[in-house]
């Protein structure tokens, strides 16, 4: 004989209801803490080698010369930028918005061989292209490093070990 | 710096030619007292690449993408492919598809939808009699 264990559906109902609104809150926190900093605008990157030299591409369409500034601080490129709405246009007239406008700054970590005093940009067709030289080939050298016993013993507890 | 785009209005959008993928543009609409402005993000796009056609009542955008970058280089890091640009709306019966006119620069495309004359508001004058 089967034996069940009754209880009342409405306290199953509740505690159901309240994890899943437990869960809803839990979720919603993850989303907004993990993807709230990347709801701003960021342009992808391409990175490309060849023999001579290293290639970015970004497309950036809408952007001007003016509103986009590159540095180089270490070995870092940071690109900054901005596109901004018309702005005789009210945020009523618009139907649809899917466009990302607004500030934004990318930094990239150069190559180690990318030569920072030689970098060549174009903005054509709203496509970022940069030309970053290659430095010589650096020679692997091969050196011998001496090492010395130190003069204290080291403090390690000693194991006795007879050999019979 | 913004080049003409010619607009064709005619048959059947040959394009694009071979199955290949495409990125579907980001676009701005919004409108003006004389009819729709679309603004839509082509990058790498030059304008003797991009189509516009309009069939019955179906604006076709395709916009065809060329990187500056040698075919055969090595990539030591992606985030984006070198593919085309396609897009297609449904024209309401407000637009004038015989007056639009499109803009491209830096990479956007910003196309006037006029409105048709119709669709445009009108004032009625009610007469009474007087008298």
């Amino acid at each position: 004989m089967k034996l069940w264990i009754w209880r009342p559906g409405m306290d199953a109902l509740d505690d159901l209801q309240r994890q899943m609104s437990r869960l809803m809150d839990w979720t919603l926190n993850v989303v907004e803490q993990h993807f709230a900093p990347s709801w701003q605008p960021l342009p992808s990157c391409n990175v490309y080698e060849t023999e001579t030299e290293y290639q970015f591409l970004m497309p950036m369409p809408g952007v001007h010369v003016q509103e986009l500034d590159l540095q180089v601080s270490g070995s870092q490129l940071v690109i900054k930028g901005e596109r901004k709405r018309p702005e005789q246009i009210g945020d009523e007239q618009y139907r649809r918005q899917e466009r990302w406008m607004g500030r934004w700054t990318r930094s990239i970590q150069l190559p180690d061989r990318a030569d920072a005093e030689q970098i060549q940009a174009t903005l054509e067709h709203g496509l970022l292209f940069l030309q970053i030289a290659k430095l010589p080939e650096t020679q692997t050298r091969q050196v011998a490093v001496a090492v010395k016993a130190g003069s204290t013993p080291p403090a390690l507890p000693t194991v006795e070990r007879s050999v019979s | 710096m913004s080049d003409p785009v010619l607009i064709n209005e005619g048959p059947a959008p040959e394009t694009p030619r071979e199955p290949r993928h495409v990125y579907t543009p980001a676009l701005d609409i919004y409108e003006t007292s004389e009819g729709l402005v679309l603004e839509a993000d082509l990058p790498g796009v030059q304008a003797n690449h991009l189509e516009i056609r309009v069939q019955d009542n179906v604006l076709h955008l395709y916009g065809k993408v060329t990187w500056p970058i040698a075919p055969g280089t090595k990539q030591l890091h992606g985030e984006i492919r070198e593919e085309d640009f396609y897009r297609s709306f449904i024209l309401s019966d407000e637009v004038d598809t015989d007056q639009i006119t499109a803009d491209f620069s830096e990479g956007v495309l910003k196309l006037t939808l006029p409105k048709a004359p119709k669709a445009k508001p009108r004032k009625i004058e009610v007469r009474t009699n007087k008298g």
